[in-house]
């Protein structure tokens, strides 16, 4: 045999052996995604290459390999990246960061609970110049990334301009379980004469009409857009500048409601959340008389549900001072206040008022 | 014989006092981590982070009211860092994550004064905090389930007497701010339900105290006492031997307040050094020595990173309060623009550098550090 035949036979053989035994140690065998309480925790893998070599990459263009743990038993590999990956996207299983070795696909989520907008306070239609604040309550926990205003857009429709009236905060106002978000209008703009009072005035002008609209691609935590594009309209009434006063509530108890729930009319709309957990009632020995606060149709007015009978003909009404009206005035304070008139109000919002009321 | 006798006395005196001095030190480095416990803190959120001596770095998590301190082991002094420049920062972080960058945060950014270390608070969609340390180009996950560490709740000063255990949802604290010093976490918050500010200073190792004050400012402009605003970020600065709280707040005054006099519950009248302009936020402030001279640099959401002078501010001895009559225009103490505008996080490196993540013009998010020489 010619010597150049027996290399080029030796060759093919060579070849025939890297190529068998590349198809042996080469493959990467994708197992099964690791599932934990409906989120894909890990990847287990099988393959006999030296698992030191492997890298998972997200998509097939990532240069940065994904962080994680990797726990071997014989073959079988199982990786645990930092966060669970995530739904909708593919992964590779790569070779010296380059060659793809394997790739496996996170399936989306089979159910998600659709998100709506259960209320956004205050729910009147026509809200003081000097309103403070504004609460958007939503039925998923939303999105912990991104900023809240980016969805949101207000419209002045009496001119025909969009408005940015909220104050910007990276720190935003969420509830604990993120499905309640504050929203300040901006107070610099609501005191008087302070600079952004002086150069763009209120934030809300007195006599116009607002459309306040939140983006539908505002997601859940878990990634579900809201299910439809939300729209308050709202108009702008007169300044309050006058602190919320006891003195003018009315409390009673409707004889043809079955809770006897205790009515409280605050004569004007208050915070909605405020409203709900400042006041405690007490019997006349001082002890707590239990029982939840709720809502009604109207904001000016919330009712006291009693756990039991009303036990004493009179009862003492505890409200803590920080109690506000829709501008932001608590039982102790305007929000705006000139220097000399600061000086003669009383600062601590966490004092207690007190009144007795019959109720039989 | 003898020779060996002494030559064996004198190793074994030797090797007992390097073992007395390994306790010696030992006991030094472990005072204030003798009361950590080993655990999962269930740390909820990172929003603000601060580190103190010895790799201890402070936690603020505003889901659970409270700071945390975790023993990182990162005490390996280190001196020399390569320079740092890695461009689509957002992007790799993501990948590194395994996940789209639409799906994350950066809550905060510190480097650990003692092995230079760049640490970074990441958020997920879904709330979950990551610690990751930078690594090269790549990065390191830090585990927050089975750490060594200490935990302090934040009371919440005005709901001593909450009226309704029961039903009462509880107040939201966003921590806006966070600092280590002299021994104290200095924490600056602001609630959901009133607009104010709080500021607390918490003895660490922790005990149960903690000092609140709420804080009164003089707005220029404003002709009147501004108590409720929410201070965004603060650092110290020694004035006459005495410490003093450098605040800034939303559109945008700074003021000073005598940290001693900011225990006990009590309301505090700050002195307005300077109003810095309508219509920014302010939301990183740090400090750099250079040529013997101190000097501030605040990065802000609408204006580049102002950088202060320290003898501006000392030799500025009066509270202002004449109104600023054009909009946006700055008063007080004077500061310098510098070409940096977009800085989302800062923090000092090393003595001469900054480390920095800006948002460039063309939308990518890079990560750079810069000589104080040149700022």
């Amino acid at each position: 045999m010619h010597i150049f035949q027996k290399i080029k036979y030796s060759l093919v053989f060579f070849c025939v052996l890297l190529g068998i035994a590349c198809e042996r140690e080469g493959k990467v065998h994708i197992d099964q995604i690791d599932y934990e309480r409906e989120k894909a925790v890990g990847v287990t893998f099988r393959t006999e290459m030296d698992v030191e070599q492997l890298r998972i990459f997200i998509g097939e263009e990532s240069q940065q390999s994904v962080i994680g743990v990797i726990v071997s038993e014989d073959t079988q590999h199982h990786f645990t990246p930092v966060i669970p990956f995530t739904p909708g996207e593919a992964y590779t299983v790569r070779m010296a960061d380059t060659l793809v070795m394997a790739s496996f696909r996170i399936p989306e989520r089979a159910v998600v609970p659709p998100n709506e907008i259960l209320a956004i306070y205050p729910k009147v239609d026509t809200v003081p110049e000097n309103l403070l604040k504004m609460y958007i309550a939503f039925k998923e926990p939303m999105q912990e990334v991104g900023n809240a205003l980016d969805f949101i857009q207000v419209i002045n429709v009496t001119d025909s301009t969009e408005v940015q009236p909220f104050l910007r905060l990276e720190s935003e106002l969420w509830n604990s379980n993120h499905t309640v978000l504050t929203v300040w209008l901006d107070p610099g703009r609501i005191k008087t004469d302070l600079i952004p009072n002086r150069e763009k005035g209120l934030p809300l002008t007195a006599g116009k009409r607002y459309r306040m609209t939140i983006d539908s691609t505002w997601r859940s935590r878990e990634g579900e857009p809201l299910q439809q594009r939300y729209t308050k309209h709202f108009d702008i009434g007169p300044r309050d500048d006058r602190k919320p006063d006891m003195r003018d509530w009315q409390l009673r108890i409707q004889k043809e409601d079955s809770t006897k729930s205790l009515y409280f009319d605050f004569k004007e709309p208050m915070d909605a959340y405020l409203a709900l957990e400042t006041i405690q009632l007490l019997d006349m020995d001082d002890r707590p008389i239990n029982g939840h606060f709720k809502r009604t149709d109207r904001e000016s007015v919330v009712r006291f549900v009693p756990d039991e009978e009303w036990q004493s003909p009179e009862i003492k009404i505890r409200v803590q001072s920080r109690l506000e009206d829709l501008a932001g005035n608590n039982l102790n304070r305007l929000f705006d206040t000139r220097i000399a008139e600061t000086k003669k109000q009383k600062q601590d919002t966490g004092a207690i008022r007190t009144m007795r009321v019959r109720i039989q | 014989m003898m020779k060996k006798i002494l030559l064996a006395a004198g190793l074994c005196a030797l090797v007992l006092l390097s073992i007395s001095a390994t306790d010696l030190t030992g006991a030094a480095a472990s005072s204030l981590t003798k009361d950590f416990v080993n655990g999962n803190p269930e740390i909820a959120s990172i929003n603000q982070m601060s580190f103190g001596p010895e790799g201890i770095l402070f936690l603020g998590d505003s889901k659970n009211a409270a700071i945390y301190a975790l023993d990182t082991g990162d005490v390996t002094v280190t001196e020399a860092n390569n320079e740092i420049s890695i461009e689509e920062f957002d992007t790799k972080l993501a990948a590194a994550l395994g996940t789209p960058v639409e799906n994350l945060q950066i809550n905060d950014m510190v480097v650990n004064p003692v092995s230079k270390n760049v640490y970074f608070a990441v958020q997920v969609a879904d709330g979950t905090p990551v610690l990751l340390k930078l690594k090269g180009e790549g990065f390191e996950h830090i585990s927050l389930q089975e750490v060594r560490y200490s935990k302090m709740a934040l009371a919440d000063p005005i709901a001593v007497d909450a009226v309704d255990r029961r039903e009462r949802p509880l107040r939201h604290w966003a921590i806006s701010d966070m600092k280590f010093h002299k021994g104290n976490v200095l924490v600056s918050g602001l609630s959901n339900k009133e607009f104010g500010s709080t500021f607390r200073s918490i003895p660490f190792p922790f005990t149960d105290a903690q000092d609140y004050a709420s804080l009164e400012i003089w707005h220029a402009a404003h002709g009147a006492y501004e108590t409720h605003a929410p201070i965004k970020t603060f650092d110290i600065i020694q004035l006459d031997q005495t410490d003093y709280l450098m605040a800034s707040y939303t559109c945008t005054p700074l003021v000073l307040f005598p940290l001693d006099a900011l225990k006990d519950g009590k309301h505090t009248k700050g002195r307005t050094v300077a109003e810095l302009g309508a219509g920014n936020s302010p939301l990183d402030m740090i400090s750099y020595e250079k040529e013997g001279s101190t000097y501030f640099l605040m990065s802000n959401s609408n204006r580049p990173v102002m950088r202060i002078k320290y003898d501006a501010i000392a030799s500025f001895k009066d509270t202002m309060t004449e109104p600023v009559t054009v909009f946006g225009e700055a008063a007080g103490v004077a500061y310098d623009n510098l070409p940096f505008p977009y800085v989302l996080q800062m923090d000092n490196l090393d003595n001469t550098r900054v480390i920095y993540l800006q948002r460039l013009s063309d939308g990518d998010l890079k990560l750079r550090t810069r000589t104080t020489k040149w700022m």
